[in-house]
């Protein structure tokens, strides 16, 4: 270890730290949240600011090749830090009324932030699984948050008993892995890969790992058929902690994906694609079907993010599917990573609003909640119909272009990829309908007798026009538009270079 | 401010005098309307009668701003092609990239005089006007949102920008005619004019489409340098420029699209004056008027637009002869001077055109919020039938619309006089005798309607209820000083800009825009000649609109002893004229039946055809719709059985999952 390396995973450092400095300022200053809460966003603004810093040397690989600071290691810390941010801006009004703490809170959600940062530059397959663990187990202990509530403490455990399933499959691909390149170093396990003659069939033991691990980080990304804990641990968990896991661990796990299958894995590409189109095809499809029948929000959004997983998968299948070298590889990839930013901020935002309805405890997440919205609370509305806008795929928001750019990636891909360009389009249709129906109950329908006004705090209207401000901007305002490209274009270039060169 | 121009126009500034500052403030032009409309609609309601604390304000910054922008433009210091610069790139898609444009050259400038002008004093004049108008918030918002999309089309430097504008000023028009939308006419004539101008605009829309696929860009300048080169059939030109018409037919109503102008006087009067008579009617002789360059290749395009304006305006005229509501009769009297308009555009008297566009965009400002004090003082009445002998009670009202009825007419040395006859002079000199003919008499008959008007109104016996007559009162200062404003450009504006014929100001700013269609058509113009042929035309038209004046004051007007005695007394006569001309004046009162037949055409026998339809859809085409959604929420309900919520039935689903996945690595796409 040098003074270098250091350096280099400062930010990942910093990020925990944090999070221990927020466990002790609680043991000295109990009961004071305030402290906490601004502690964690002063410490994420200067995270993120030291992210960036660190962004501005060099890519290096670092701890003998094991951990590496590039583009792209950068932009998913950044995107890492803002989600954490906004879910500690909207958490305190749903938290407080209960009585849940919120240092325990901020701290538990950095834990899981640093996991996720350590995934973002992996390039070993155990410190991929390090990571990995170090993201999922304190979002089981976020789900259960509400201990005294029974539907938050059921869907923590579903949660927990399927994830640590999921873990251990995961765990044996990566072992079969090894056990057949002899190497946990990504940018070996690709170049012995890489030397397989392209002719005769893999080897049986490769074959399984490779389903093994497909498995794996299909149930982390909530991809159909591995999606039931999804539904059940997002509606019984307390609706920030429901914003932060449909986002925060989604986004980790195809940052896993990345280093993964793109990187590791990307010279048998050929072998991966058809179960990844077939997959996204279900999901998507699936996804949308059922959230077509839920009359719960969160509920709903429960499903529409399986669906949203679907889609960004689609960029995933576009990158597998086009030829090795071709630009529709590197338009996959830009859409993968422009659809997790546009799809971070708008789904928080969507349960940003759900958060802020929920500030009176009782108030339950049933659509008729939303009954009048408009006429109640006209922010509120305004902003919950421009977050489902933005999901539908409506432009100009954010949420169109991310589905503009992995739809057309799709149709450059060609061959069956591009049949799944036309079923992301069936659905974002078919979408409109749950999304839009939310939208009639808050201006064409009567706010219930014993509707009260809503309440917001400072923290959840700085954390709406955070995620509102970032839906727009990033459909609308050009610049910002191309700015988020021209990051995800660099950081996924980063891969492809790595790949194509070995 | 004629004066102001002039000082500009003679100074020589150079070209690179056009720097940031001029782009700052251009778009400040757009920006601070658009600013207004987004705070007035945001605090509106909390300002409560103060609704105009914003609005106002800021027009008349935009106006200051304008005016320094259009001394800058007409006095050279943007170069003959005018201050062009992108804001931003609109569209950014592969080959079909739209920035967002300004361009301000002398045809933009001489719009920006109208449009900010009359905007500035509508905006004041409306502070009077709407004073006991609960909720008029909403109002003033939705007029800065006017401004700002009128000032976005007339700086627009392509196509899809001037489009997206051309919407917008619809979309206003709709808010504002339907602004006192629990009254069920209003509410109606805002969808009329709304669905009218979606007719005209498809073919508006067809137009640019088909300019983007012949020549691939959409900026005017690009267009009108490359369409002669692209080797285009002489149909295809023609066939776009008549889809550009459609539109125009549509914004100016015109001939066939006409009927929706009339109807649109459900608004609030000053809304009338600016976007029904001042501005955004004027966009399509604007439209027309920039793409001079495509219809100058087409003939018969030409030709079309010239029938259609002359038609139009002796049909407009003769219906306002009958008309007894005063703001009918203005918009009819709209009609036709947007005719003219147009006729000029046809024979190619570019210059005569937006030369009486600015005149007209001042006097029918004038005349409109004149009738409005008018309409004010007699409380809410507008049948001219009960009205009479006010012009003692509010003079300045009645001053000042004598000298918008003077200009209209075209006496002498007022502002109507110079444009209209540079039209009815042009058309007969670039050889369209028959344009000239119908214009001098139309002429006629826009004199005899303006004078019927002002007698009704003003001088001839009072019908007013008497319990209104005692209270009758000149309006207050902030509507009275907007017209005495307009008043100004409406009697020195032509002579101003104008004079010398065919030579005046007018002419040097806008020289550069039209002379890419000037050359194509090959005009060439026997100079001035005040003692030939002009001479001549110029005394028919001042003879026959004096003819027009002295009938219609003999009729309508005060008995005046020179006129030769009284027979009978003036009711009758007009009774007998009547009788004379039943035909005749049964067709000009039911404004030749036109709403009849779009209503036979399109509520009856459209209706019929759309509940053929209509049956059709619902039963099979509803049905395999309704079908298909009923099966996907089926499927959706079934599927939803597999989340029984037991985490073992959960975790076998997984193990499954998993061994799919693999049967279907190891077997059904190994290598």
């Amino acid at each position: 270890m040098t003074e270098t390396d250091l350096v280099a995973i400062s930010p990942l450092i910093f990020v925990i730290a944090l999070a221990m400095l927020i466990i002790v300022a609680d043991i000295i200053w109990p009961d004071r949240d305030d402290i906490s809460t601004g502690l964690t966003v002063a410490g994420l603004l200067v995270g993120a600011g030291l992210t960036v810093l660190v962004a501005q040397s060099e890519a290096r690989e670092i701890f003998a090749g094991a951990y590496v600071v590039d583009p792209l290691t950068s932009f998913l810390d950044v995107l890492f830090l803002a989600i954490a941010l906004v879910t500690v801006l909207v958490a305190p009004d749903y938290l407080r009324p209960r009585g849940l703490p919120m240092a325990e809170f901020t701290a538990t959600l950095l834990f899981a932030i640093s996991g996720a940062m350590l995934i973002s530059g992996s390039r070993d397959l155990l410190v991929l699984f390090l990571g990995l663990e170090l993201l999922v187990l304190p979002g089981y202990m976020l789900a259960g948050y509400a201990k005294r509530d029974g539907y938050s403490t059921e869907g923590a455990i579903k949660y927990f008993l399927l994830g640590s399933f999921s873990s251990a499959i995961f765990l044996f691909g990566l072992a079969l892995t090894w056990g057949f390149t002899g190497t946990t170093r990504i940018r070996e396990v690709a170049a012995s890969l890489a030397q397989l003659d392209t002719a005769s069939a893999l080897a049986p033991a490769l074959l399984m790992g490779l389903a093994l691990l497909t498995t794996g980080v299909a149930f982390k990304i909530a991809a159909v058929p591995f999606h039931y804990w999804t539904p059940d641990a997002y509606q019984g968990s307390p609706t920030p902690v429901t914003g932060y896991l449909s986002v925060g661990p989604k986004v980790a796990a195809f940052a896993l994906i990345l280093r993964l299958f793109v990187e590791a894995l990307a010279p048998i590409k050929a072998d991966w694609t058809p179960v990844v189109i077939v997959l996204a095809a279900i999901t998507m499809t699936l996804g949308n079907l059922v959230a077509l029948t839920q009359d719960n929000v969160k509920r709903m959004l429960a499903y529409s993010s399986i669906a949203h997983t679907g889609y960004i998968m689609v960029g995933l299948a576009a990158y597998a599917g086009a030829p090795v070298g071709s630009e529709a590889e590197r338009a996959g990839l830009e859409g993968l990573l422009f659809y997790s930013v546009a799809y971070a901020f708008m789904n928080l935002g969507a349960f940003a609003i759900v958060s802020a309805l929920q500030h009176r405890r009782g108030v339950t997440s049933q659509i008729e909640t939303f009954a009048g919205l408009g006429r109640r609370a006209p922010w509120a509305a305004i902003l919950m119909t421009l977050f489902l806008l933005s999901l539908t795929g409506i432009p100009p928001t954010a949420g169109f272009f991310a589905k503009a750019y992995v739809v057309l990636a799709a149709v450059q891909a060609g061959g069956w990829v591009s049949v799944l360009a036309v079923i992301a389009v069936l659905n974002a249709a078919a979408a409109a309908f749950y999304y839009l129906r939310v939208v009639v109950f808050m201006f064409m329908r009567d706010p219930p007798e014993t509707a009260r006004p809503v309440l917001t705090g400072t923290m959840m209207r700085a954390g709406l026009a955070i995620t509102a401000v970032m839906t727009i901007f990033i459909g609308l305002v050009p610049p910002v538009t191309s700015g988020v490209i021209e990051f995800a274009r660099v950081a996924a270039e980063v891969l492809l270079v790595r790949t194509a060169g070995g | 401010m004629s004066g102001f121009l002039l000082t500009a126009a003679e100074t020589e500034t150079p070209v690179a005098a056009a720097g940031a500052t001029d782009m700052l403030l251009v778009t400040l032009l757009v920006a601070l309307p658009l600013a207004g409309f987004a705070l007035t609609a945001l605090l509106g309601r909390r300002l409560y009668t103060k609704a105009w604390v914003i609005a106002v304000p800021v027009m008349i910054v935009t106006w200051l701003i304008g005016l320094y922008v259009i001394a800058q433009a007409l006095g050279g210091a943007y170069g003959e092609e005018g201050l062009h610069f992108t804001l931003y790139r609109w569209i950014p898609a592969g080959d079909f990239t739209v920035d967002a444009g300004f361009l301000v050259d002398g045809l933009t400038a001489a719009l920006l005089i109208v449009v900010t002008t009359v905007g500035m004093l509508v905006h004041v004049y409306s502070i009077g006007y709407m004073a006991h108008e609960p909720g008029r918030w909403r109002f003033f918002a939705y007029l800065n949102l006017f401004m700002f999309s009128m000032l976005l089309l007339v700086l627009a430097d392509n196509f899809l920008v001037l489009f997206a504008a051309w919407e917008l000023v619809g979309l206003c028009s709709y808010l504002l005619i339907g602004y006192w939308y629990k009254r069920r006419s209003a509410a109606l004539a805002a969808k009329k004019a709304f669905i009218v101008n979606r007719v005209g605009d498809v073919g508006f829309g067809l137009g640019i489409m088909a300019i983007w696929t012949t020549v691939g860009t959409l900026n005017f300048h690009e267009v009108f340098e490359a369409l002669p080169e692209a080797g285009l059939e002489p149909w295809m030109i023609t066939g776009i420029a008549l889809l550009l018409f459609a539109g125009a037919v549509g914004k100016s109503a015109q001939f066939p699209l006409h009927v929706w102008l009339p109807d649109a006087m459900e608004g609030p009067t000053p809304v009338s004056a600016l976007i029904h008579a001042a501005t955004m009617v004027n966009a399509g002789v604007y439209l027309v008027a920039r793409t001079s360059p495509i219809f100058a290749q087409s003939p018969f395009a030409m030709l079309v637009v010239a029938s259609i304006g002359i038609f139009t305006a002796i049909l407009a005229a003769s219906i306002a002869m009958t008309q007894t509501d005063i703001k009918r009769v203005l918009a009819y009297s709209t009609l036709s001077q947007l005719g003219y308009m147009f006729a000029a555009l046809g024979v190619g008297a570019y210059f005569a055109a937006i030369f009486h566009l600015m005149t007209h965009g001042f006097f029918k400002g004038l005349l409109f919020l004149g009738s409005g004090s008018v309409i004010h003082a007699v409380h809410e009445e507008q049948d001219m039938n009960r009205m009479g002998g006010l012009w003692r009670k509010i003079p300045i009202t009645h001053i000042t619309m004598l000298i918008g009825s003077i200009a209209i007419s075209g006496i002498p040395f007022f502002a109507g006089f110079f444009s209209k006859d540079e039209i009815l002079g042009e058309s007969f000199k670039l050889g369209f005798g028959w344009v000239w003919f119908i214009g001098v008499v139309v002429a006629v008959m826009t004199a005899f309607y303006m004078f019927r008007l002002m007698g009704k109104t003003f001088y001839g016996p009072s019908h007013v209820d008497p319990h209104v007559a005692d209270k009758i009162h000149e309006s207050p200062p902030t509507m009275t000083i907007p017209l005495i404003l307009l008043a100004i450009p409406s009697m020195f504006l032509g002579v101003a800009i104008g004079w010398p014929p065919e030579g005046g100001l007018i002419h040097q700013w806008l020289g550069p825009v039209f002379h890419e269609a000037e050359e194509l058509l090959g005009h060439e113009l026997e100079p001035y000649a005040i003692f030939g042929i002009d001479g001549f035309l110029l005394g028919a038209s001042v003879a026959v609109a004096i003819v027009g004046m002295v009938m219609a004051w003999r009729y309508f007007g005060f008995r005046v002893p020179l006129l030769g005695a009284e027979v009978q007394p003036r009711a009758r006569r007009v009774e007998v004229l009547t009788e004379r001309f039943r035909g005749w004046y049964d067709a000009s009162f039911h404004k030749w039946w036109f709403d009849d037949l779009n209503h036979l055409l399109f509520v009856r026998i459209g209706g019929a055809v759309a509940a053929a339809l209509w049956w059709f859809d619902v039963n099979i085409v509803d049905g395999a719709v309704n079908g298909v959604a009923r099966l996907t929420q089926g499927t959706g309900r079934e599927i939803r059985q597999i989340q029984t919520g037991r985490v073992q039935n959960y975790a076998l689903g997984i193990a499954i999952g998993l061994l799919v996945v693999a049967v279907s690595y190891l077997v059904v796409t190994p290598r």
